[in-house]
């Protein structure tokens, strides 16, 4: 009966997938429980289909979410199977974190790993809103236990079904040691005054043979990330460390005031933690492997600009160079943000070089301290570059 | 057909202590070899273990498998365990236990005062603790309430893997004391196996007063990735949960460490806080407080130092005060402080912060304490008094060891293992004395170190480690224990956190280097519970907070009658002799009945004292025989209500009444390998009587040899002899030419073995502060090992003790070489008199 409704369920799929990502076409067969992994006799897995608590399991509740219940009981409110996660989101305002749920996409106790992406084309998920309005809801692929991709946001209707569809931008992700690693899925919300209610069914990923290629990348003379570009902000990573509750978000924009240099980095986070979480953005070693910082020498500066439109306590970050070895070789002064006013940070090469690694750096990270307040803090980062004294 | 034999033992009490088997089939199935290294039992078997040991399910206990009484001994009010472990030979689908009401005479234990549950083992593939005698396999942790357990069917077991049932048994306070005896039956695939029951209940009653403190934490985030519930109802059944385990969870629920606390939240807290304040199994509590940061000069250098936000938290402290006005309830009395982020302060160099956090935060406490002095407003003046007093003395617990360098007033919680040596013992008592006078309190806890023998919750470690922390604790004054983690349903390698665990219940290693560390609970909802799962070492850990308050009851009734601190720890120290030395426990394989055996001393003091027989005080002295021999006596003065009679070891004892209270002397020569005080005390309402182990005594013969006897014996670096003359006797002098100088001395000829208790070294100096080291060489040894570190010589004569228990000499194996090293700042010479040691006769 779990396959008919699961064939009924893909028909579905693909007449409304096939605008968004054609080469979805064909994917649909054979059991998503199989332990074969090749993608031609696999191609859909279903990563949760919330039917028992083993599959719970695989799912981590984070950011004082509220709670999550196997639903085998409302049966109206489930999509396929036996079962459903109803998900309780609290609206306790003093509950600050970002609410979400992570999903697996490796199943330790029956050793299926699906984390490689390499071969992922779309992951669906279906969510009931139980809401009288329009709701947000997000999907963000968490690469390792520090390190996010950007949240993507859709719309969900008020007492609906609906089903969010997320391609993989297979060309924007990481390899690390030849793998497209995605170990989960963080399903993400937003926290309202009221306490809300979700159900969510048939979270699946959408495998495919079809080859894909690597974004072309490239830099601007002494660019390290203007993020003119939009791959420059798909190419960040996000995370915190101590607390992924509070990994920031990223936005890629272009309005803010007075930087009339193209886009611009936004990021938001919210701040429940304590001084020994560390949320942070990362220009990482796909950018770094672009440049030869070994050009660079003492007198040169290594450069950017942050503003912030509110102090709000969120009155300091940190910048932080990682060498290759794995080392952070280099800590900034705390730099001080300025209401409504773009900072420029400049650091000479020669401080920065003090141990020999800048010429091997994997790795900048831009860190704030989640300590301060409660409420969500938003900066805006432009133009990390070198500029040289002598060209 | 089943190749096991039906055996359907109807036997009474007498019988199964005479010996009798059950369970056991004589079938002679073939053993076969598990593939894992181990030997399958050659039987099914259905046995009995104590509730202090862990049994794997995959190690052969074939040797054990008539040991087939179940037996509890508890008190009233007392939660106590014991195990029923199945043993198949072949796989059984489905077992189940029936359980019936015990007899005593007339009187019944309903099977109603006992819960079934179903142990779970947990895969320990790594062994990550160093002393343990245990490998690699499956240990038991989770306790799976029994009806559970068959409504998921996990009440099969493989053949050749051990079940154990755990079975805890929690008296009325109403149950009448004595044997109960009865069977539960035992049902394996339709084969019937009964087990003869028999539950001991001491004659008096566990108070539901936790005296212990503690602080535990539960941690929200955690707790709600594996309940898939991080709600505040969700919450408070796990800090609920843990009360009940006479455990005080580390913060309020609802209330993490650093809520800013305000309008809902506040009120949030003190509603928690006034429920906590009249709850008795809470014995106290953290005072939730707001992270903060400050620029301060330290050093010359402009530092950023992590801070209490002390607004928010005076804030904290007035409503507290109002709240406790409004509702009558003192809500300082249980209310301390923990300031997280200084956690391991001296490991983690944070002693800046600790200084001004906790000098801040004390002040701030006696500030508002004045403060509210003059506006708090409360119609009763004393309540008043009492509250604002408790407000200005709020402890404040700090993680870490002693250090010179923190100048701040605190109460330290260092690892159970500092406490080993009673001089750091006296150390850290001394310093808690010296901020906080008569209300100085020592606290402690355990995490991925220390390692065993010393008390740890780790997996592998031995159960009943985790309940003789509770002894320890009482018997050395430490008040609290404070544990990171109880919920830890994630995995962190310590520096990566939140790692995902998807199968809580077969996980044991969550942080980076010790099994079961973090943990203490499993999520229920799996199973459909709502709430937590215990684990045998959270009942482990219940016991030995329960033994704790025992103790606390029995000390707290001598000092009632005017005993001492000093003289109960006179009493106290036969009690716990054969549990632990110092802080390391005892890893004696009999380690799990000498428990059973000082409880029941435990019980018969407890009993003897509410009828009004006391042992005031216990001295031990030397005497010299005809033939100059030397024995120990064992001096007690006991104390009864007029009309006692006393006997010890058979003697009727003579009383002198004072007040209507008799006094007596008792005497008990420790000629013996074995030495007990055996009194029995007839009162008014009945006999009663007490066991009291006493030390492995004999006579013996003392030998001493002078250093100038033995100079041919001793061989020098950087250090020349001479004999002279101290105090009118010839010694050996030693004069240093480096400040580094050693003597060593070949000691094979005096046979000086395990035999042997003490060697006495006599050394004379000219000044303090030459600091002494001891190294020895058995037989069996292939290098020279420290026996003692850093002994700092006084001036004049200095008496040092070597146990010669704590050498580990194996039996027959004789001292080699001792060799005394000097450490000194000036060249100043030492006089070496004489050696000493007891040989037996």
């Amino acid at each position: 009966m779990k396959k008919l409704l699961t064939l009924l369920m893909t028909l579905g799929f693909l007449c409304s997938a096939v605008a968004c990502n054609t080469s979805a076409a064909n994917l649909e067969s054979g059991d998503s429980t199989s332990s074969e992994n090749e993608v031609s006799s696999n191609p859909v897995i279903t990563l949760n289909a919330f039917d028992g608590q083993e599959e719970m399991n695989r799912l981590m509740l984070r950011g004082v979410l509220g709670k999550v219940e196997l639903n085998t009981a409302e049966t109206e409110y489930i999509k396929e199977g036996g079962g459903s996660a109803k998900v309780t989101v609290i609206g306790n305002p003093y509950k600050t974190a970002q609410p979400y749920l992570y999903q697996a996409t490796e199943f330790f106790t029956t050793e299926e790993d699906y984390s490689d992406f390499s071969k992922a084309s779309n992951v669906t998920l279906w969510v009931y809103n139980g809401q009288e309005e329009s709701k947000k809801i997000g999907l963000q692929f968490v690469y390792s236990a520090e390190l996010n991709d950007i949240t993507q946001w859709y719309e969900l209707a008020p007492q609906a079904w609906t089903q969010l569809r997320c391609s993989v931008d297979r060309e924007y992700l990481t390899a690390t040691n030849g793998r497209y690693t995605v170990q989960g899925i963080n399903v993400v919300f937003n926290r309202t005054n009221a306490d809300e209610v979700y159900y969510l069914d048939d979270f699946k990923l959408y495998r495919t043979d079809t080859p894909f290629n690597p974004i072309s990348m490239t830099l601007a003379e002494d660019e390290i990330a203007s993020f003119d570009k939009y791959w420059q902000v798909r190419k960040l990573n996000v995370g915190c460390w101590g607390d992924q509750s509070l990994v920031p978000s990223v936005e890629w924009v272009k309005d803010v005031t007075a930087t009339g240099k193209g886009g611009s980095l936004r990021v938001i986070t919210s701040c429940t933690g304590t001084a020994d979480k560390w949320p942070y953005v990362v220009v990482n070693t796909n950018t770094f492997s672009m440049i030869d910082l070994g050009k660079y020498e003492a007198g040169d500066k290594l450069c950017f600009e942050v503003y912030a439109p509110e102090l709000n306590g969120m009155d300091r970050i940190w910048m932080e160079l990682y060498s290759l070895d794995g080392m952070k070789y280099y800590t900034s002064a705390p730099i001080v943000l300025k209401k409504g006013a773009w900072v420029e940070v400049a650091i000479d090469v020669a401080d920065v070089n003090a141990t020999g690694r800048f010429v091997n750096t994997l790795e900048l990270r831009i860190l704030h301290q989640g300590y301060t307040g409660d409420v969500s803090k938003i900066f805006y980062v432009d133009n990390i570059r070198m500029e040289r004294v002598k060209k | 057909m089943k190749k096991i034999l039906k055996k359907i033992i109807a036997l009474s009490l007498t019988t199964v202590v005479g010996g009798s088997f059950i369970g056991c089939s004589n079938d002679s199935k073939q053993s076969n070899d598990s593939g894992d290294g181990g030997k399958l039992p050659s039987a099914t078997a259905v046995w009995t273990a104590y509730g202090t040991e862990k049994i794997l399910a995959d190690v052969d206990y074939s040797a054990r498998h008539d040991e087939n009484a179940f037996t509890i001994k508890a008190f009233r009010n007392e939660y106590e365990s014991a195990q029923i472990v199945l043993s198949p030979n072949e796989k059984i689908e489905k077992y189940s236990i029936e359980l019936n009401d015990l007899t005593c005479g007339e009187n019944v234990l309903s099977k109603d005062s006992f819960t079934v549950y179903n142990q779970k083992y947990v895969f320990v593939d790594s062994i990550k603790d160093n002393n343990v005698t245990t490998g690699a396999g499956y240990y038991p942790d989770a306790l799976l309430p029994y009806e559970t357990a068959v409504e998921y069917g996990e009440n099969e077991i493989e053949a050749g893997k051990n079940q154990g049932i755990w079975i805890t048994l929690c008296a009325s306070k109403e149950q009448a004391a004595g044997t109960y005896t009865g069977k539960f039956t035992v049902d394996m695939d339709g084969e019937k196996y009964d087990v003869p029951v028999s539950v001991t209940i001491y004659d008096y009653t566990l108070s539901d007063v936790v005296h212990s403190k503690s602080s535990f934490l539960i941690n929200a985030d955690e707790l709600a990735v594996g309940e898939l519930d991080g709600t505040d109802e969700m919450i408070e059944t796990y800090h609920d949960f843990l009360l009940d385990y006479r455990i005080s969870p580390n913060h309020l629920p609802g209330n993490d460490y650093y809520a800013e606390l305000q309008g809902e939240s506040l009120e949030a807290f003190l509603d928690s806080a006034v429920k906590a304040a009249k709850d008795p199994r809470c014995s106290n509590y953290n005072i939730t407080y707001t992270n903060s940061g400050v620029t301060m000069d330290v050093n010359g250098t402009q530092t950023w130092l992590q801070t209490v936000d002390f607004v928010i938290f005076k804030n904290t402290l007035v409503e507290m005060a109002k709240r406790s006005v409004t509702e009558k309830v003192n809500l300082f009395t249980k209310a301390e402080t923990y300031i997280v982020f200084l956690d391991e302060y001296d490991y983690n160099n944070r002693i800046s912060e600790a200084n001004y956090n906790l000098e801040k935060i004390d002040e701030l406490c006696k500030q508002t304490a004045a403060e509210l002095e003059e506006t708090l407003v409360c119609d009763d003046a004393e309540f008043k008094a009492e509250l604002l007093q408790d407000l200005a003395k709020i402890r404040h617990k700090l993680v870490g060891s002693l250090n010179p360098d923190l100048t701040s007033k605190a109460t330290m919680v260092p690892t159970i293992d500092k406490y080993h040596t009673e001089a750091v013992r006296k150390e850290y008592e001394e310093w808690a004395d010296s901020w906080y006078g008569e209300d100085a309190e020592l606290w402690t806890y355990t995490a991925m170190d220390p390692d065993p023998p010393y008390p740890t919750y780790h997996t592998e470690d031995v159960l009943v480690s985790s309940r003789l922390m509770g002894w320890m604790m009482y018997n050395y004054n430490i008040v609290g224990n404070l544990y990171w983690n109880t919920t830890l349903y994630t995995y962190s390698d310590g520096y990566n956190t939140m790692g995902q665990i998807q199968d809580y219940y077969d996980t044991a290693l969550r942080f980076w280097r010790s099994n079961g560390d973090g943990y203490l609970m499993y999520p229920g909802r799996p199973y459909g519970i709502y709430g937590p799962v215990g684990s045998v070492r959270l009942h482990s850990i219940r016991d030995g907070n329960e033994d704790y308050d025992l103790l606390y009851a029995l000390e707290e009734m001598y000092a009632a009658r005017g005993v001492s601190g000093d003289d109960f720890d006179s009493v106290l120290k036969y009690l716990v002799k054969d549990l632990y030395n110092g802080t390391q426990c005892n890893t004696d394989v009999r380690i799990n009945e000498l428990v059973v055996q000082a409880r029941e001393t435990l019980a018969q003091l407890l009993v003897l004292a509410e009828k009004g027989v006391v042992l005031e005080r216990a001295q031990v002295h030397s005497l010299t025989g005809e033939n100059e021999e030397k024995y120990d006596v064992a001096r007690f003065e006991i104390s009864a209500r007029e009309g006692t009679e006393l006997q010890v070891n058979n003697t009727v004892l003579s009383a002198t009444v004072e007040n209507g209270i008799a006094k007596y002397i008792a005497e008990v020569q420790m000629i013996n390998s074995e030495n007990t005080l055996s009194l029995t005390a007839k009162t008014v309402e009945g006999t009663y009587s007490l066991q009291l182990g006493l030390s492995a005594g004999g006579k013996v013969k003392e030998m001493r040899k002078s250093f100038i006897e033995l100079s041919s014996k001793l061989s020098y670096n950087n250090v020349a002899s001479s004999v002279a003359e101290v105090d009118g006797e010839s010694v050996l002098k030693l004069n240093a030419s480096k400040t580094n100088y050693r003597a060593d001395m070949d000691t094979t000829a005096f046979a000086i073995n395990d035999s042997v208790k003490m060697i006495t070294l006599r050394i004379y100096a000219e000044a303090d502060g030459t600091s002494l080291r001891v190294l020895y060489q058995g037989a069996n040894d292939s290098a020279l090992i420290a026996a003692l570190e850093g002994y700092e010589l006084k001036c004049g004569w200095n008496e040092i003790k070597l146990d010669v228990a704590a050498l580990n000499f194996e039996s027959g194996e004789t001292l080699q070489k001792l060799r005394v090293a000097f450490t000194a700042s000036e060249l100043e010479a030492v006089y070496l008199a004489d050696i000493a040691w007891e040989v037996a006769l």
